[in-house]
């Protein structure tokens, strides 16, 4: 039995790795620029064209956020890229590698960089709006001539005819000078595919961009949360839906019939209207004095060094809509499962041979069918908790209890990366262990089910 | 004398659950004509129009009427705001001019109609919910039928041939990324195409078996490992310029993976039967069987899951747009409109009426769903 938790807990390793290599796949491939991203948290809309300022605050961002590394351990490129493209700064990289791969000319494109720096560095406010034209990197060469060349009244500076000059010639050369050999460069494990892997796996998360707390502890104290309801509304759901399902596939007739159509009905209820409906219509005094049931969703009330549990006990009232949301429509869906594994099992010829033995009919149901019939209930701890997860996340914001759903939206909002991965990665390691605990159960409960398999 | 009973109340259960499911599909297809403020007839000094069915701007020339019919909901969906009208209950009245338009579910926060944002909201759902099924059918048909159908004995010739062939692709994909379009043209058709149809044809005696069900099944498990909704938050959250579609190819991105077990499953059962085996033996190509023998087969279950699917899809939809990810702002959906509850707690009808869409739908397209059930898979 150790030997197989071990081997499963080991298999879990390469699982892990590759679920974070798709979501960094999926997050380079489908989103856009992280660090405008972040740059916009602070007000900063992305339409809007960079500034000279906000160029460097670019590359500032780039830094904190490690983006400014290259993206895998190696980077395949035309043959004739020098280098030192991959040794600028994050914006100007980003410039450098685009215009390159439009109108080709590499050489030219790292001339013309050095030539908007030595520019930029140029201490004269006559130049403050071409310095922003140029600042700003964008890879519209196109558009930064014709502004360029409007604004007249600069022409005795003699860099800046130098730029206009380069400018010129790289649009007008006939062909795309970039070789269609390519070349491997190999950049170590200093990238950021290999930092976001491994420190992900040793749970080093870094720091919060927003309020640069350690994540891993924002996590884990949102977490506490999230847990705890869910936990609850589980065993709430799980026993209420094994009372109601045995009971309904057992006796059958007007009950199964009557019960089934009602947890259809609640099944299609979506969680966030249930949320919304009890929060809206039975923690106010809006609708009538009697509507005011529940306790209104608020802020959690907590002293500064109280512990958890006492903090638990003092906001319990809040937790009242929440895990009954979570549980009813848990319910729901083990309900219908349980009450089809029980008809399934009830006219098995063991039932009849029990009868015939004169085992009381609670003997049978609870001893015998109801044990043969839980088996699709263990499987369904696997994709209970994930469901309860993403439930509950919808819950908690509604709610505005602090769990981890609520810290992965705010963070979603906030384009706060670093809290977003480690949301992430502990859902899907709560998942993975999920699907190793029912494995696990699942041996335990049928004795069948040898320990050697995988 | 229990099963008539049971199959009646079955009978009348669906046949209640195809009855909204037609009437919302109805509604999503006439949601233009269903709510517009152009008037489907307007009459003048004895004269009759019809500017339902002409073009012309009519808000403008509306008080010179003297009689005017409106569609039954007089209000379109993405209506400019009206800010006099914010938040009015069910039956207020509106006016236009001399006449005057009922709000028959009450105004949001910007006083537009709700009901028009209802039917629109329902073309959005049906629209996305169907793009987003279609998009992950097609991919997990594809990976699940692939998967199930040549198991872990996908065999490949193992020569210097395969080699070349794959670092050519990889060269192509290079060129393609750094924009070399005639080197790539060049390059893919006459040498990549015709070293794959070597490769494949290739009589060596050495082959290796590539695990392709082993890899299906390991991405499925990955992709099931994050909880979807938590996935489609974050990714639709980091989209630069969201919008309805990008909305539809996330959700199947992520949502492909029922359709792959299924299919798979399916597949992987209908493969072993005798006619697959003697199709085999008689030298038929494999995309043959898979196509014409092998598909229309799996056909029932595949259905099922699409059914299911679509109801999920309407769920995870509207839970983003109330929370307010990956769609723009102004959009008007059912999760749009209950969102706003949130904040106006007052305004019952905005909590109401959306949720109760989106409970209909869902509970016709799950009774439908396990109606085909009972229907393709008489053992569950």
């Amino acid at each position: 039995m150790w030997y197989f938790i071990l081997k499963r807990l080991l298999l879990t390793i390469p699982t892990i790795f590759l679920a974070l290599s798709v979501i960094f796949i999926l997050t380079k491939s489908v989103t856009g620029d992280a660090v405008l991203f972040a740059l916009q948290s602070d007000d900063f809309s992305s339409n809007q064209k960079l500034r000279r300022a906000d160029a460097i605050l670019y590359n500032q961002t780039a830094r904190n956020l490690r983006l400014d590394k290259p993206v895998f351990y190696f980077s395949i490129i035309p043959a004739n890229i020098p280098d030192s493209f991959f040794k600028l700064p994050p914006l100007q990289k980003k410039f450098a590698f685009e215009v390159a791969r439009k109108f080709g000319h590499p050489e030219m494109v790292l001339s013309l960089i050095s030539k908007f720096e030595l520019f930029l560095g140029q201490q004269n406010p006559e130049f403050s709006i071409h310095q922003n034209i140029l600042g700003a990197y964008s890879p519209d060469l196109k558009e930064i001539l014709t502004s360029l060349k409007s604004k007249q009244d600069a022409r005795d500076n003699q860099i800046l005819t130098d730029i206009e000059y380069s400018l010129d010639s790289l649009l007008s050369s006939p062909n795309r000078d970039l070789s269609a050999v390519p070349k491997i460069v190999i950049h170590g494990i200093d990238n950021q595919f290999h930092h976001w892997v491994f420190n992900t796996l040793t749970f080093n998360f870094g720091f919060s961009i927003v309020d640069g707390q350690p994540a891993g502890r924002k996590i884990f104290q949102a977490l506490r949360w999230t847990l705890v309801i869910n936990l609850l509304s589980i065993f709430i759901g799980y026993l209420t839906a094994i009372l109601i399902g045995v009971y309904a596939g057992w006796w059958g007739g007007h009950f199964d019939r009557i019960t089934s159509i009602i947890m259809y009905f609640i099944y299609s209820i979506p969680v966030f209207w249930l949320t919304t409906i009890l929060v809206v219509f039975f923690t106010t005094n809006e609708y009538g004095s009697w509507t005011n049931i529940f306790p209104a969703a608020g802020i959690i009330k907590a002293g500064g060094n109280d512990s958890f549990g006492k903090i638990l006990f003092q906001n319990a009232g809040l937790l009242i809509i929440p895990v009954l949301v979570l549980s009813t429509s848990l319910m729901a869906y083990i309900a219908r499962i349980m009450r089809n594994s029980i008809v399934e099992e009830k006219f098995k010829s063991y039932v009849a041979h029990a009868r015939t033995k004169g085992l009381s009919e609670r003997t049978i149901l609870w001893k015998h069918v109801f044990r043969n019939a839980s088996f699709p209930l263990i499987t369904l701890v696997s994709s209970v908790l994930p469901a309860a997860l993403a439930g509950s996340l919808v819950v908690e914001v509604i709610c505005n209890l602090p769990g981890s759903g609520r810290l992965l939206y705010d963070a979603v909002q906030d384009k706060d990366w670093v809290i977003v991965n480690g949301v992430v990665m502990i859902s899907a390691l709560l998942t993975i262990l999920g699907l190793l605990v029912s494995d696990i159960l699942y041996r335990v409960v049928d004795p069948r089910v040898k320990w050697q398999q995988t | 004398m229990n099963r008539p009973v049971r199959l009646s109340i079955d009978k009348v259960t669906g046949w209640i659950a195809w009855t909204i499911l037609a009437l919302f599909i109805l509604v999503a297809l006439l949601a233009p004509v269903l709510a517009t403020d152009i008037p489907i007839y307007a009459e003048k000094n004895g004269k009759g129009y019809w500017p339902g069915f002409t073009s012309g701007h009519w808000i403008d020339s509306l008080p010179e009427f003297d009689r005017v019919i409106f569609a039954p909901i007089a209000f379109p969906a993405d209506g400019r705001p009206d800010l006099k009208m914010r938040l009015q209950p069910p039956g207020s009245v509106s006016s236009a001019g001399k006449f005057n338009k009922v709000h028959h579910l009450g105004t949001d926060r910007l006083g537009r109609d709700v009901a028009a944002g209802l039917i629109y909201g329902c073309r959005k759902s049906i629209w996305i919910a169907i793009l987003a099924m279609t998009v992950s059918a097609f991919i997990g048909i594809v990976f699940g039928a692939l998967a199930g159908y040549w198991g872990n004995r996908l065999s490949v010739p193992l020569t210097w041939l395969t080699l070349i062939w794959l670092l050519s692709a990889l060269f192509s994909l290079y060129l393609w990324y750094y924009q070399f379009v005639s080197a790539w043209i060049l390059w893919s058709f006459p040498i990549v195409l015709p070293a794959l149809w070597l490769t494949t044809h290739s009589r060596s005696k050495k082959k290796f078996n590539f695990p392709l069900d082993m890899m299906v099944l390991k991405l499925i498990e990955i992709f099931q490992s994050i909880p979807a909704l938590l996935l489609l938050i974050v990714i639709a959250g980091l989209v630069e310029s969201p919008n309805l579609i990008t909305l539809a190819l996330l959700i199947s991105l992520i949502r492909w993976t029922s359709f792959a077990r299924f299919s798979r499953a399916e597949v992987v059962k209908i493969t072993a039967r005798d006619y697959i085996i003697a199709a085999k033996v008689s030298g038929l190509r494999s995309w043959k069987i898979i196509g014409r023998y092998i598909m229309p087969e799996a056909f029932g279950p595949l259905v099922v899951v699409f059914a299911f699917g679509v109801s999920s899809v309407i769920i995870l939809e509207s839970t983003l747009s109330f929370l307010g990810i990956g769609i723009p702002v102004e959009e008007v959906t059912w999760g749009t409109l209950l969102s706003q509850a949130r904040n106006y707690t007052s305004a019952w009808w905005l909590a109401v009426f959306p949720g109760l869409c989106i409970l209909l739908i869902v509970f016709s397209l799950n009774l439908i769903g396990s109606q085909l059930k009972q229907k393709f898979d008489p053992q569950d």
